[in-house]
């Protein structure tokens, strides 16, 4: 496997203004003879069909939902970075590159990071000429928060439905696009596979939800923006729909899959209630601006929270960090709320849970205050569990929230099978193994808006165009073979539902390759999982047919995928012999109970490399240098 | 468990578009008050996949209401009987051991039924292709500080932006009308400056593509504004009406 | 000019075109119906003042048969808006069947007002009146109204003039309580319909605002109570006796 991050020499500042003048560009008037595949159409996929089509590509995107509005992206809450100091405090381009680096706990690529803080104030300047009613100030001009552990305020929201926003910003330029036919969506089409033919990504297969038709696509150059893989650990904070298959079935078809271990535990999520839970519920991470969080100080103290009295209760966060208190990094705070709960201290029914408290808050800013600034996540938070936290503390627990691993890609966001570019959460380039808040809508729109458009002028300056016949062999075989998968699905005729193969394997991972994780365990569910997945095989229950609506079958496909990725997830978490951002060996860390790195023997991406079915995958290293930032263990004292 | 519900569900059937549909009864046992009421049709489902039978259909996907995926006409009611919540966070404490519950498709001719309960809204998609939008190119932005929109209508343009597009509005109102969704576009961006260039113009076409979908017109009952899960106002509509009958007069 | 005939029939055919051609016709009679009352309610005080101004009204302008041109000007106008609001509800109407093909199984309303579901009903009962209406007491009182004395004297400008006797037409009419009760539950129909209506026109016409939107619902209450009062007040004053 050839691993090439292609990183444009010379100074951090000057890459990417070199490399854009460096790239070839695409005669304005061949533009039109080159079609472009995009699966997804979040912020990535959105941004990124929108501005390829206006650029004048004949752009084909589809996504599983029944519009290009709903991708998951819309349920980001809180915010999006941007290094526009417009606040006047000590922002700059360079400053967020560095908090990013940081914060990505030295696993991420410096150059794909600075220009990530580079393109950002674009973003901001473009979402609100769209007309993103971002929150402003009684002068009109944007307001700022600082979020999840930034020294500044660089964060824009738009109160606490900011994906959504910026998602609705996205759609209106892709249904700009659709109706002057630059752009063709395919709405309930799920991708099943990627067509290689002759070395490079030429296609895809698609199965059209509503009628069953399976068919192959022909292109130019793919692009996935098909999100993440959260939903490996089955509860998470993602969409039902959110799935792996199309980047495992790109890895399956040669793309390496990088650092699959690092999946990011949000910690201020509803905790779990009961074994009959479908996902879990996110509360945005600004809450712990103006919320306290604590446990009682002794184990088992079953009080309501408003008789244990402020001596006895634990504020733990503050406790050991007092410079960041509340708003350490997730994977710091996260961890820490499962050490006070395996402590026996924890809240909740299943005693997995801990306090949010705006008890203060509310005294020094009045309660109108708190609700102008978390109204919607209150009624939100009321809604589910039929508590009042402006009365009464929240309960929260981390859950799975994001995947910073992904497939592969270079500086030009392009995978190592040519022609197929991967965007958004889908790759794995900027968050090294920790993401910060209000990064992920930052990174979306930036590879969507700015950076893809460019780079891919390069691999289709160099292609040629006229890609576009699906008759050849490989893609007859590859519709061949996800028509032979759907069949063995329908035929099985077993015993369980795809949904209770996805909760067995989903805890097991959860268990094992979690927020902590130990070379025995790791071991036990690589052991563990292929023995699901065989059962699995033999007895999953699909019914009806493969004609027409039929959900259960999707899931089924997508179950059966993620019984194979869960086990590559635990291998990469188990070769990775450190502990770094959010991926913990319990075997690796400080005295003080910190994530301890090996920067000598880990200090890169894994990039694992397909072997064929039940072989050991390959793994594969790409060295991050850094030039730029000097490598600290990270403390938030 | 114990002080599980025990319900009975009245769930609409229907194979595909030509089917003609009727209303089949199932048992929900021994529910969780805690579960939403989409995990309760998962347990239904279960239960139905396990003993061979096709399971109910029904659109759903981010289950924290947002998406705007999810539907349903539960007794009655677009989204349930809870205000301003969706159907994936409406939850079965909402309801009583032994009630009878009536689960319906979003019903409007511009919404044709796909199968069960998932309909078809790709109707709005294309009420928003037709000017639900500020034409600007990417890249093309002046500085986001260049226009200050004052805070009220910046406020004002974010309630209106909030819609999710679910339909509900449509599934409510008794003449299937979408002025609701359209009217909440029109205004969000009719209240900031960088939608004033092509207000008329967008307010024009919007409602042209929404009278040739097939939804119907208002009769200012505002069953929408009642059932909208995230509370939008029927001002939003009158906004549009204003900005149709401006358009119209001056061109 | 063919480029305004397209547009304007666009309009004609859009929604909100129908819906604002509907209240613009509505505000009409909301107007009208008050002025209207206000001429009727001249009936208390006595035969002479009702029967003079129906007298006048007749005879502003060239006369064109037995009216005055101001009031075949208004017949026509009003005729207008009638013909405007009754096609257009008719064909909104319809679109709004189209609209929804399937009805619920299950029907339920969350915030609908009475008046606004009623809409449809109270308008055709309505309607129906209007047309009773005219037969009655404008184009064949003798062929609907209970028998009365055709003509009355009165002195104006210093001259005697037989003029029709309005007063002696409706007192007569509605004396007969079938009459009499079909008018007050045409009014209570008419206050009704105005009820939902005049707050309606504030949205249609794109004027709601949510800070007056309250003070608009109780006005559009308080005037369709004020018609009922004014109008139902003649028959149920010559029904009890009061007016002879």
């Amino acid at each position: 496997m050839q691993l090439d991050a292609k990183i444009p020499s010379g100074p951090i500042a000057e890459k990417w203004d070199k490399h854009r003048f460096n790239l070839k560009l695409v005669n304005p008037a061949n533009k039109r003879k080159y079609k472009i595949i995009v699966v997804g159409s979040g912020l990535a996929g959105g941004s990124a069909a929108a501005t390829l089509g206006e650029l004048g590509y004949n752009v084909d995107c589809f996504c599983f939902q029944d519009s290009p509005r709903r991708a998951h992206s819309i349920a980001a809450q809180g915010g999006i970075n941007a290094a526009k100091n417009y606040q006047n405090d000590g922002d700059s381009v360079y400053r967020l590159f560095y908090d990013t680096v940081k914060g990505g706990d030295y696993r991420s690529r410096e150059a794909n990071v600075h220009r990530l803080a580079q393109v950002s104030v674009n973003i901001i300047d473009q979402c609100v000429a769209q007309g993103v009613p971002f929150a402003r100030e009684y002068g009109g001009l944007l307001a700022n928060r600082s979020f999840g552990g930034a020294q500044v305020s660089r964060t824009f929201y738009a109160r606490g439905q900011t994906g959504q926003q910026l998602l609705l910003g996205a759609y209106s330029a892709l249904s700009r696009q659709i109706s002057v036919g630059q752009v063709n969506m395919h709405t309930r089409h799920e991708m099943l596979d990627i067509v290689v033919q002759d070395g490079r990504a030429a296609g895809i297969v698609t199965r059209n939800l509503i009628t069953g038709e399976i068919r192959s696509h022909a292109a130019d150059a793919v692009v996935l923006a098909t999100g993440g893989y959260g939903n490996v650990f089955y509860l998470s904070t993602n969409a039902k729909g959110c799935n792996v298959t199309a980047t495992y079935r790109a890895y399956k078809k040669g793309a390496g899959f990088a650092n699959p271990c690092y999946t990011q535990i949000h910690p201020t999520c509803i905790p779990v209630k009961g074994d009959y839970q479908s996902k879990l519920t996110l509360m945005s991470e600004s809450l712990r601006n103006d919320g306290r969080v604590w446990v009682p100080l002794n184990k088992g103290d079953k009080r309501p929270p408003d008789q244990i009295p402020e001596e006895e209760r634990d504020y733990y966060l503050e406790r050991k960090y007092p410079s960041f208190g509340n708003l350490v990094p997730r994977d710091v705070a996260s961890r820490n709320a499962k050490l006070v709960c395996d402590d026996g201290r924890g809240v909740a029914d299943s005693g997995y849970g801990v306090y949010l408290d705006f008890r203060d808050a509310i005294n020094r800013l009045g309660e109108d205050a708190i609700r102008a600034r978390y109204g919607n996540l209150f009624h939100m938070y009321q809604k589910i569990t039929a508590d009042n936290p402006y009365k009464t503390p929240m309960k929260i627990y981390p859950a799975s929230h994001y995947t910073m691993g992904g497939l592969w890609v270079d500086y030009n966001l392009m995978s190592n099978l040519p022609g197929l570019h991967v965007i958004g959460e889908a790759n794995f380039s900027d968050h090294g193994s920790n993401r910060l808040g209000a990064s992920a809508l930052m990174q979306g729109l930036a590879d969507g808006y700015f950076v893809l458009p460019y780079t891919i002028g390069q691999y289709l300056a160099q292609h040629g165009y006229g890609n576009t016949d699906n008759t050849g062999e490989a893609f007859k075989d590859a519709e061949n073979e996800a028509q032979a998968r759907i069949d063995k699905l329908l035929s099985i005729n077993g015993k369980r539902t795809p949904d209770s193969f996805h909760r067995e394997m989903g805890k097991l991972v959860w268990d094992k390759c979690g927020m902590a994780r130990n070379e025995a365990g790791l071991k036990e569910a690589i052991e563990k999982i292929p023995a699901i997945r065989a059962e699995f095989w033999e007895n999953v229950a699909v019914v009806g047919g493969g004609e027409g609506i039929n959900a259960n079958l999707e899931r089924a496909g997508r179950v059966a995928d993620f019984l194979e990725f869960g086990e590559l997830l635990c291998r990469d978490a188990l070769e990775r012999r450190e502990s770094c951002g959010g991926h913990f060996r319990e075997e690796h860390q400080t005295p003080e109970g910190e994530a301890l790195r090996d920067d000598e023997n880990f200090c890169h991406a894994a990039v694992w490399e397909y072997q064929g079915q039940n072989a050991t995958p390959k793994r594969h290293q790409e060295e991050m240098t850094f030039e730029n930032v000097k490598l600290t263990q990270r403390s938030y004292k | 468990m114990s002080g599980g519900l025990n319900l009975t569900l009245r769930v609409w059937r229907q194979n595909g578009p030509g089917d003609k549909g009727r209303i089949e009864e199932y048992q929900a046992k021994d529910i969780n008050p805690n579960k939403s009421f989409l995990e309760m049709l998962d347990v239904v489902n279960e239960g139905l996949i396990t003993s061979g039978q096709d399971p109910i259909e029904f659109d759903h996907d981010c289950r924290e209401g947002i998406c705007g995926m999810c539907s349903l006409v539960i007794n009655g009611n677009p989204h349930g009987p809870e205000r301003g919540t969706t159907t994936c966070q409406l939850h079965m404490r909402s309801f009583s051991d032994g009630d009878v519950i009536t689960i319906e498709p979003f019903r409007a001719g511009a919404f044709p039924v796909l199968k069960d309960l998932m309909v078809d809204r790709s109707a709005f998609d294309r009420v928003t292709q037709a000017g639900g939008y500020v034409s600007i190119r990417t890249g093309a932005a002046p500085d986001a500080h260049a226009t200050p929109v004052g805070k009220e209508n910046a406020d004002a343009a974010f309630d209106a932006a909030t819609c999710i597009g679910c339909g509900a509005c449509v599934a409510a109102c008794k003449n299937a009308s979408a002025m609701l969704f359209v009217g909440a576009k029109v205004t969000h961006l009719s209240l900031l400056p960088q939608g004033q260039p092509e207000r008329e113009e967008r307010a024009r076409n919007m409602v042209k593509q929404m009278d040739e979908e097939g939804f119907g017109n208002c009769t200012n009952q505002y069953e929408c504004e009642a059932a909208c899960p995230k509370e939008i106002s029927r001002n939003v509509i009158s906004n549009m009406n204003g900005d149709f009958l401006l358009a119209s007069l001056r061109k | 000019m063919t480029a305004a005939i397209t547009r304007s029939k666009g309009f004609i055919n859009s929604s909100i075109g129908l819906k604002a051609l509907m209240a613009a016709s509505g505000l009409v009679y909301v107007g009208f119906v008050f002025v209207h009352m206000l001429g009727n309610l001249q009936i208390f005080l006595g035969a002479e003042a009702i029967n003079v101004y129906a007298y006048n009204l007749h005879h502003t302008g060239p006369m064109l048969g037995k009216s005055g041109a101001v009031v075949w000007g208004a017949r026509i106008f009003l005729l207008l808006c009638l013909a405007i609001h009754v096609f257009t509800a008719v064909k909104l109407k319809k679109q709004n069947w189209q609209a929804r093909p399937q009805k619920y199984a299950y029907s339920h309303t969350i915030q609908a007002t009475i008046a606004s579901r009623y809409m449809g009903f109270s308008g055709l009962l309505i309607l129906v009146f209007i047309v009773y209406h005219l037969l009655h007491f404008t184009f064949m009182p003798e062929r609907f109204a209970v028998a009365y004395a055709p003509t009355m004297e009165h002195t104006i400008h210093g001259t005697s003039v037989a003029m029709h006797n309005v007063y002696g037409m409706v007192v007569a009419s509605f004396q007969w309580a079938p009459v009499a009760i079909f008018y007050i539950v045409a009014q209570v129909l008419l206050a009704l319909h105005l009820s939902h209506a005049v707050a309606s026109v504030i949205q249609t016409l794109g004027f709601d605002q949510e800070s007056k939107r309250a003070r608009v619902q109780q006005i559009s209450t308080a005037y369709a109570l004020l018609i009922l009062v004014g109008n139902a007040s003649i028959p149920l004053a010559i029904l009890t006796g009061l007016l002879q």
